[in-house]
């Protein structure tokens, strides 16, 4: 039975699949949803970005699928990678694929390098657990790998600690860190946020350059829509922990459904536009404490309507590419 | 609504300031015997600043926009030859006695939250400059300026009584604007005020701005390492990179025709909403990291990363050149058509 459905799996190349994925949190004031009916799938060397505001559940959705959420959360649904339900696995289980097979980049370079080791100790020590290199080896392959992402002098890199680096560098190092294993699938949470403009083109000149030579499927997070534009084949538009629109890139921006993606694309200011109308989105994003209860976008809406009150099934659309879909009650047309 | 400030007959000038340098020591002990090292976090930078005017200021991380700034505002000690401020010369003048420069100058910080005082309330933070240099004035005329600030901001008068921890980022933004601007300023300096905020926030923050700015009369100088932010805002926008300025102008020329191969760096990093064009982007990148400001480069600052650079260009530091649509400081400047 497992084994057909890894075969169903390769054949359509479907790398990654999350299904219905949903994410509690126990709090004192009650339970909280921070991510409701999740679903995506993941080939084989494609990009997806990610898209939303703070507290869209953006990075809760990534920590479920690491089996990293917090000891008060609670992750339901299906990640099923490799055939196997990865939100089911214990703990040895899920080692042997979280690092190896899925590897993740965090926002801040600097809280989550150890500061009390060197980059040596930390790069090395992916390969002596999950690859039971020698210390040589991993040190070896720690080097070549510091050298592909174009760190002048690996060994003296390898020898310091993480506070002797600028941000762009620790960044650099720990996607270096993230790659060392060649994962199939490459997790990036706001892996630009903290860098400069010159520093975060090169880090996605390099992230794209190493998709070419190892066909890493990578799962890009940014709340930056000009970041995910050049990168990823599909995106996904999340607010208030749903999924808003999910489609082909171009569709996305070239065919946009929902309001939210249309408000989104229209309250962030663009250098490559001349005009000077720069239209801001009234109020501001929903806490999960009081989450309205139809639309979470309704209440900031020009759109919205009565129909509102109820959340909108995400559903595919009536005029646009096979794929695309759109959680909005008023979307018979694009806006 | 004028654009460009070469286009106003005669812009009423409140700034003037040449060579201004910032100079902080730095602890570079090795062992036992204590040393401490200058860093030059600004370099001998010299504008102009004119009524009505939104200035941007952008510049990677640690190239001194946020110490040009704090000089400006005189929160922290600088030397310069020539310092004006609504033609008061405060060039060699003690912090202590810049005067009324301090209630006409005021500063809007990055972080909305920490840059309010945790233990005052709404009332209490936006009424602080009025005790300061208003202490005639009653309670209930403290409360009563507060309230219109308020209003002004777009805040509503049910926070008077909140603490910051209580309101979300845009909230404390709002807050530290009307803090700015209770006094009636000519003049605020922004620090990046919208850096922490999520873009939809950041579009309100950026609209408060100008309308305040349109009913008020308010000159801005706007810091931002955000290139699409200042170009939004600002009508001349000053590009600094490790201390020194590279180039100044127009908005419009600066954006559409940079001089400066360093100008033309940052604006072709900056990714575009546009999936058709950026998938297939091909532009130069910058390489490495900005240097270290202890141990700036030699001649032209720029010249470790530039494309353009030649021997002469670590050699000797090119001198500003200035033509009609701003100045720019370059040995090999990129043509103008």
């Amino acid at each position: 039975m497992r084994s057909t459905r890894r075969t169903t799996d390769v054949s359509t190349s479907r790398l990654l699949e999350v299904k219905k994925l949903n994410v509690h949190f126990r709090t004192p004031e009650g339970e909280l949803q921070a991510v409701r009916d999740l679903s995506f799938s993941l080939q084989q060397g494609e990009t997806l970005g990610v898209v939303g505001e703070s507290g869209s559940g953006k990075s809760q959705t990534m920590l479920a699928m690491m089996g990293l959420l917090a000891p008060n959360a609670r992750a339901e649904g299906q990640v099923i990678f490799n055939g196997d339900n990865i939100l089911n696995l214990p703990a040895a289980q899920l080692n042997r694929v979280r690092g190896p097979k899925l590897a993740m980049i965090f926002q801040d370079p600097m809280t989550s390098l150890n500061p009390f080791l060197t980059v040596e100790r930390q790069m090395t020590e992916v390969l002596q657990i999950h690859q039971n290199a020698s210390r040589g080896q991993a040190r070896a392959a720690s080097r070549q790998m510091l050298e592909k992402l174009r760190i002048a002098d690996p060994l003296r890199c390898l020898k310091s600690y993480p506070h002797q680096f600028s941000g762009g560098m620790r960044q650099r190092i720990m996607i270096a860190m993230a790659l060392l294993s060649q994962p199939d699938v490459l997790i990036a949470d706001e892996p630009t946020t903290a860098l400069d403009v010159t520093v975060q083109a090169q880090i996605v000149a390099l992230l794209r350059q190493l998709q070419q030579d190892h066909g890493t499927s990578i799962i890009m997070v940014t709340h930056d829509l000009g970041l995910v534009a050049g990168l990823s084949d599909q995106v996904m538009v999340m607010y208030g922990g749903r999924v808003m629109e999910h489609a082909r890139a171009d569709d996305i921006f070239y065919n946009t459904h929902h309001p939210y993606t249309r408000a989104l694309l229209e309250s962030v200011p663009r250098i490559e536009q001349a005009d000077d109308a720069l239209l801001a989105i009234p109020g501001m994003p929903p806490s999960l404490r009081n989450m309205p209860a139809g639309c979470p976008f309704a209440p900031r809406c020009g759109r919205a309507d009565s129909d509102c009150q109820f959340p909108a099934p995400l559903s595919l659309v009536t005029d646009g590419a096979a794929d695309h879909r759109v959680a909005c009650h008023h979307t018979g047309h694009p806006v | 609504m004028t654009s460009a400030f070469p286009t106003l007959p005669v812009p009423q000038r409140l700034l003037q300031v040449r060579d201004l340098r910032v100079q902080y020591a730095v602890n570079d002990s090795l062992g036992f015997w204590p040393r401490t090292r200058q860093l030059e976090a600004v370099k001998g930078i010299g504008l102009d600043l004119y009524a009505g005017e939104t200035l941007g200021v952008v510049g990677e991380s640690g190239c001194g926009k946020s110490s040009l700034a704090k000089a400006l505002m005189g929160l922290i000690p600088s030397r310069c030859s020539q310092l004006k401020w609504f033609d008061q010369d405060l060039t060699d003048l003690p912090l202590k006695r810049w005067g009324s420069v301090r209630r006409d100058v005021q500063m809007v910080f990055q972080d909305p939250l920490s840059s309010l005082d945790p233990r005052l309330n709404v009332l209490n933070i936006i009424a602080e400059p009025l005790r300061t240099h208003e202490p005639g004035l009653s309670a209930e005329q403290r409360k009563a300026a507060v309230l219109e600030t308020l209003s002004k901001v777009g805040l509503e008068q049910s926070l008077l009584y909140r603490y910051p921890h209580e309101l979300s980022g845009g909230q404390c933004q709002r807050i530290g604007i009307a803090r700015a601007i209770i006094l009636r300023p000519k003049v605020i300096l922004c620090d990046e005020p919208v850096s922490a905020l999520d873009v939809s926030i950041q579009a309100q923050i950026i609209q408060l701005l100008r309308q305040l700015q349109r009913e008020m009369n308010l000159t801005l100088v706007f810091i931002s390492h955000d290139l699409a932010v200042v170009k939004h805002i600002s009508h001349r926008v000053m590009v600094m990179y490790l201390g020194s300025m590279m180039e100044l102008g127009p908005k419009d020329t600066l954006f559409k025709q940079p001089a400066h191969p360093y100008t033309q760096a940052l604006l072709d990093a900056v990714p575009k909403a546009d999936p058709r064009k950026e998938r297939h982007k091909s532009v130069p990148l910058l390489s490495g990291d900005i240097p270290s400001p202890l141990d700036p480069p030699s001649g032209c600052v720029f010249h470790t990363r530039c494309m353009r650079a030649d021997a002469h260009c670590a050699v000797q530091a090119p001198s500003f050149q200035v033509s009609e649509v701003g100045v720019f400081a370059c040995w090999h400047p990129l043509l103008r058509p």
